[in-house]
């Protein structure tokens, strides 16, 4: 046993007990300073995740637990990732607080205790470690979704999301319960041992659980909880779920990937390529007709889903590097747009499209960073998503895939459909109110520096793809 | 002896599950659920796991269901009415269920029994293995009960303002 292998959870969580226990002594005017505190902590952590202490072969690299635990680049990788989406968050529901009934102290802590949750899902090694982060991640999700209790749509969203999350936590167990009676075992890497002998038991337990990560990266047929979740949650709590919730799913989805099931790898590569083109379709062809800005996000978190799972399907170091990469880019661009919707909320009747006609005329700003978000989404050049979506589909092209790059290529031309309708709106529609939508300055601050991160990411690619394919190359020998 | 007893407590066990489900009253649905636990608490038993089956009985048994009893008495909940389900989305329940069903039925016929340890579930073995192997997840779900805990205190407590 080893603790300093868990010391950026620990103090992760220490934060979040700490935020949690100040929120008892602070007044109730001063409780955004708990927000920048937490804030200002996480990205103190994120900075001492850089000390060479932790990345050069220091002594919180390798695995320990009993093989429960596994920290090395890629799970450095995402917690770092995990770590920057929550502050940023946590930045966006300071400006988010004066619709929080009461209580912002506790949103800001739950905000971090599933950010503990995601930064153990990064290492774990483990089907039984794999249950318990995923419940941490959930759980905190259920509360912070359901948070507008006065709101008829927060609630419904939360009921629904617990009932849906709930079956999909049971397949899991059940797929659990399959592989240990198959195998004896709940580490990956004695599942994978024993993968040749277990049989037709050991597969439908893999099968289970896949299902049950599905369902946490909103791919299609675990999707139908995604648009009413994702409409009714606080906008900062759908920017927590689409892009921190879904980066879990996919790092639990490599890890269990590469980590177990190596040895049969055609099999899942025709599982994960169907489900990958399935959603690609789905969710931008149901996309289409949204006109709730909101929801229209959810579906195109379904179709991301989609695209990031084709890149899971290339299944070889470049695809998991550019799922890696894809994740990062997909971060800053969904921080984005809901730090606009976030600033919108307070001043328009809700996210219809309609609402955000001649927005250009009342906030030049919001509507520019929305147009950055929407332009990344979409896949165009300059911006950090046209250069993900490109390795996706170089990653896919290089295994020949040709049936799946057919489908991505239609993907992206529908998405221009939808996304450009809201820019449309924005630019050459009049607005129904006038009036400027006055932003205040953390908001203004975080539009600032997510815009920039999203062009940043798109012109200076070499960086961060050198990370990216760093981290891949150890998961993927 | 220990077949019979098995017998007798998977297949109470089951049918006590169906009733839940079937039942149009939410107390005798509770109640029902009540008893599923006992037999499965003598599962456990027939395993020699009697921490999990005493364990079975105080928490769910116990805690948990009279909780749940409490809820639906305090809500005063009517009976249930008879839902209309749309044509196609049953069709595609039942077709998802069946081909779970089936493919759950050819699993479990093929399976082989597991070469596992006989190991006694006793509170001793129990606690050895949670504070050894078992460590980390063991911690990690304090943290997730105290989320919980946070969640159910803010979402159900009275404004303040």
């Amino acid at each position: 046993m080893n603790l300093s292998l868990l010391k950026l959870e620990i103090a992760t969580c220490g934060l979040a007990m700490l935020v949690l226990m100040l929120e008892a002594f602070v007044p109730r005017r001063d409780k955004r300073f708990l927000g920048y505190l937490g804030a200002a902590g996480l990205l103190a952590i994120l900075a001492w995740s850089y000390c060479p202490s932790v990345t050069a072969g220091g002594f919180t690299m390798g695995s320990g637990f009993n093989g429960m635990w596994v920290n090395d680049a890629m799970a450095l990788y995402f917690k770092r990732l995990f770590l920057v989406g929550t502050a940023l968050v946590l930045v966006m529901s300071v400006g988010f607080a004066r619709q929080l009934e009461g209580g912002a102290g506790e949103f800001f802590a739950l905000l971090m205790f599933g950010c503990t949750g995601m930064m153990l899902t990064a290492s774990v090694n483990d089907f039984l470690m794999l249950f318990v982060a995923l419940e941490t991640v959930t759980v905190s999700g259920y509360i912070l979704v359901a948070w507008l209790r006065r709101q008829q749509q927060s609630l419904e969203a939360g009921v629904k999301y617990l009932i849906l999350g709930a079956l999909s936590t049971a397949f899991l167990v059940f797929g659990i319960t399959f592989i240990y009676g198959s195998t004896g075992a709940t580490g990956f890497a004695d599942v994978a041992a024993k993968i040749g002998t277990a049989g037709a038991p050991l597969k439908l337990g893999l099968l289970l659980v896949l299902a049950g990560l599905g369902f946490k990266m909103a791919c299609v047929p675990f999707q139908a909880w995604v648009p009413d979740v994702y409409q009714g949650a606080p906008a900062p709590v759908t920017a927590f779920l689409a892009t921190g919730s879904k980066a879990a799913g996919f790092v639990l989805l490599l890890r269990v990937l590469f980590g177990a099931l190596q040895s049969v790898k055609p099999t899942w590569v025709l599982v994960i390529g169907t489900l990958a083109g399935l959603s690609v379709l789905y969710g931008n062809l149901a996309a289409m007709p949204q006109r709730n800005v909101k929801r229209l996000l959810g579906y195109s978190s379904i179709s991301h889903a989609g695209f990031l799972l084709l890149g899971v399907a290339a299944a070889d170091s470049f695809g998991i590097g550019a799922v890696l990469f894809y994740l990062v880019a997909y971060l800053f661009t969904n921080l984005c747009a809901f730090t606009v919707i976030s600033c919108l909320a307070g001043t328009l009747p809700d996210d219809e499209r309609e609402n955000y006609a001649g927005l250009a005329q009342r906030s030049p700003l919001l509507a520019a960073a929305m147009t950055v978000a929407l332009a990344s989404l979409a896949g165009v050049p300059p911006m950090a998503g046209f250069f993900a979506k490109f390795l996706i589909f170089t990653a896919i092209v290089g295994q020949k895939m040709w049936c799946l790059v057919i489908i991505g290529a239609i993907g992206v031309v529908v998405s221009l459909y939808y996304y450009l309708g809201v820019v449309k709106a924005m630019y050459w529609q009049e607005p129904r109110e006038t009036g400027a939508i006055t932003v205040a300055w953390p908001m203004k601050a975080l539009l600032w520096v997510t815009m920039a991160a999203v062009i940043g990411i798109g012109v200076c690619q070499g960086a961060f793809t050198r990370w990216a394919f760093d981290a891949a190359a150890t998961l993927v020998k | 002896m220990q077949d019979q007893l098995f017998w007798f407590f998977s297949i109470a066990m089951l049918l006590s599950g169906v009733l839940v489900v079937l039942g149009r009253n939410p107390v005798t649905s509770a109640l029902f659920l009540v008893l599923s636990l006992f037999f499965m608490a003598g599962l456990f038993v027939l395993l020699e796991a009697y921490f999990l089956a005493i364990i079975q009985i105080l928490v769910y048994a116990g805690a948990v269901i009279v909780l749940f009893l409490f809820v639906i008495m305090l809500l005063d909940l009517k009976t249930e009415n008879v839902r209309q389900f749309k044509r196609f989305g049953a069709g595609g329940a039942l077709l998802v269920a069946g081909a779970l069903a089936w493919k759950l039925a050819s699993v479990v016929m093929a399976m082989p029994a597991a070469d596992a340890k006989p190991v006694v579930g006793t509170t001793e073995a129990m606690g050895k293995l949670l504070f050894t192997q078992y460590l980390l997840p063991f911690e990690v779900t304090s943290v997730l009960l105290l989320i919980a805990m946070v969640g159910v205190v803010s979402l159900s407590r009275k404004e303040t303002k």
